[in-house]
């Protein structure tokens, strides 16, 4: 019988991060910390003709080179990159100790844009050659569940395995229906997202949406919570976290990284609003409050608790407003002082990998006692505390990560130190 | 109009390789060499048959990608072949 103390207690014990600015975790995490730009101009295709030009591509890893040919050839580049982070994720949590084939280990991603450019490709075969001439893989590779699949398969993980799609929120989601699984008796998940959205028919797809930036410029191209604010860009990669029930990480002498203390999801309502329908934005903050609110709840711990924010940073003044908003109705006058950041303003919007970076991102600042800066940001619209410019070093006990996804997905998740895990792992 | 040829093992294990992802030479076939052992699943036999059936003019079965071994198959290609010639 496992001491009561531990029970449900949900703790990191693994990452696996593949993003623009760095292709494993360290390399991710020094550049983050140096504020570097990973976003530039769109090289997977000819941009030209498009009105979205920039994208944060992740160009520091060839999956040729890492992955099973026979996987390869099966699966799309959002897939590859899933199975690149799954990779280092799992080395890192030391899960070959469990054995192939365990029923202890489940996998849980988050799926928004699945893998447009096999499926553009095979179309295209289709519709230029004829139906003999579209391959197999296509019934597997484009649709949202083809990473857990390919996780689950590829690492022999057969427990309680499933897949969200909440767009930009559900990395966050993945995350929390992981912790409800170990909760739940499944000890280990495997749970993150990854995205390869730079493809043509994958961005004509994002430019419905009127939230991409179309900006010349790559130094204005995404500038979360700033006047010159003028969309977002999307970003390639994510990350995979492992997640594990505390007891069970202490009985294999396996350290936790931090700890999964809360989350809350919650829907607005409506049409999603156009990018000046300032008070269209400004109704979605109510959903967005609750969901950080909830989260706080579940985490037992008031506003001011929180040491730092991830936010959203969508990029787009009247979502920025909206977002702001949200986080003084649920933290009051705290939401003014409390440090906030966006990394992700320098790898672009991974869409479901999104949350799950900047969840990774979280857990090593939680680790580090170090905040990232938000890579260009410049002249705040808003009355926030943005980190900019350089590292901003302190001791952290309560991250909270904030991600609204496109059609209503509103979500928010504690991250906090492990601090006392660690204190009694050798218990 | 040229004559229909048969299909080597040569250049069925090409197709074999290109459509697997996975590096498959004639030395590696027996006559009782199933395609598991090769590594060959039937989604990637099943990308195979239409290149064959397109490049000889011929139309296999229904259900040719469950055929077990690579000269069972070989011999229901060819056979095809010749009956199409």
């Amino acid at each position: 019988m496992v001491s009561s103390t531990v029970i449900g207690r949900t703790v990191v014990t693994g990452l696996g991060v593949v993003a623009p600015t760095g292709a494993d975790t360290d390399s991710y995490w020094r550049a983050t910390l140096a504020g570097h730009q990973g976003i530039d101009r769109i090289s997977r295709f000819d941009a030209t003709r498009y009105p979205v030009r920039f994208a944060g591509e992740v160009r520091g890893a060839d999956p040729a080179d890492l992955i099973d040919p026979r996987i390869l050839v099966q699966t799309d580049l959002w897939t590859h990159l899933a199975l690149l982070a799954t990779g280092e994720a799992v080395a890192a949590a030391a899960l070959d100790t469990l054995g192939k084939g365990s029923f202890d280990i489940g996998v849980t991603t988050a799926a928004a844009t699945g893998g447009c450019a096999f499926g553009q490709r095979e179309i295209q075969a289709l519709w230029s050659q004829g139906p003999g001439y579209v391959g197999p893989y296509q019934s597997i590779a484009w649709f949202y569940a083809a990473s857990t699949g390919q996780i689950s398969i590829g690492g022999g993980f057969r427990g309680p395995c499933a897949v969200l799609s909440s767009e930009s929120a559900g990395g966050l989601d993945a995350i929390a229906l992981s912790r409800r699984a170990i909760r739940r008796g499944n000890p280990v998940q495997v749970c993150g997202g990854t995205e390869a959205p730079i493809s043509p028919y994958a961005l004509v797809c994002q430019m419905q949406s009127g939230l991409l930036s179309d900006a010349r410029d790559a130094a204005s191209v995404y500038v979360p919570f700033g006047r010159s604010a003028s969309g977002y860009v999307p970003g390639e990669g994510g990350a995979v976290l492992v997640l594990e029930d505390l007891a069970h990480a202490r009985e294999r002498g396996v350290p936790a990284l931090a700890e999964i203390t809360g989350h809350t999801a919650a829907f607005t309502a409506g049409q999603p609003p156009h990018p000046e329908d300032a008070d269209g934005w400004a109704q979605t903050s109510e959903a967005l409050a609750f969901a950080i609110s909830g989260a706080l709840a579940d985490a037992g711990i008031g506003p001011s608790e929180v040491d730092a924010v991830f936010a959203d940073g969508m990029g787009v003044r009247n979502a920025d407003g909206a977002e702001v908003a949200a986080l003084q109705a649920a933290l009051g006058e705290h939401a003014r002082t409390v440090p906030i950041t966006v990394p992700k303003a320098g790898t672009g919007r991974a869409y479901s990998g999104a949350a799950p970076l900047d969840v990774a991102a979280a857990v090593l600042a939680l680790r580090d006692g170090m905040l990232p800066p938000t890579p260009g940001a410049a002249d705040l619209a808003h009355d926030i505390d943005l980190v900019a410019g350089t590292v901003r070093r302190r001791p952290l006990q309560h991250v909270l990560c904030v991600a609204r996804g496109f059609g209503g997905f509103t979500s928010a998740l504690v991250v906090s130190s492990a601090e006392d895990c660690l204190h009694n792992r050798t218990l | 109009m040229a004559e229909a040829t048969s299909v080597t093992l040569a250049e069925f294990t090409e197709l074999l390789s290109a459509g697997a992802g996975v590096q498959i030479t004639p030395d590696l076939v027996g006559e009782g060499t199933t395609f598991e052992e090769i590594g060959v699943d039937s989604l990637a036999l099943l990308g195979v048959i239409p290149v064959l059936e397109r490049t000889r003019q011929i139309l296999l079965p229904a259900d040719a990608e469950s055929i077990q071994t690579v000269s069972d198959f070989l011999h229901l290609v060819n056979d095809a072949v010749r009956k199409a010639g």
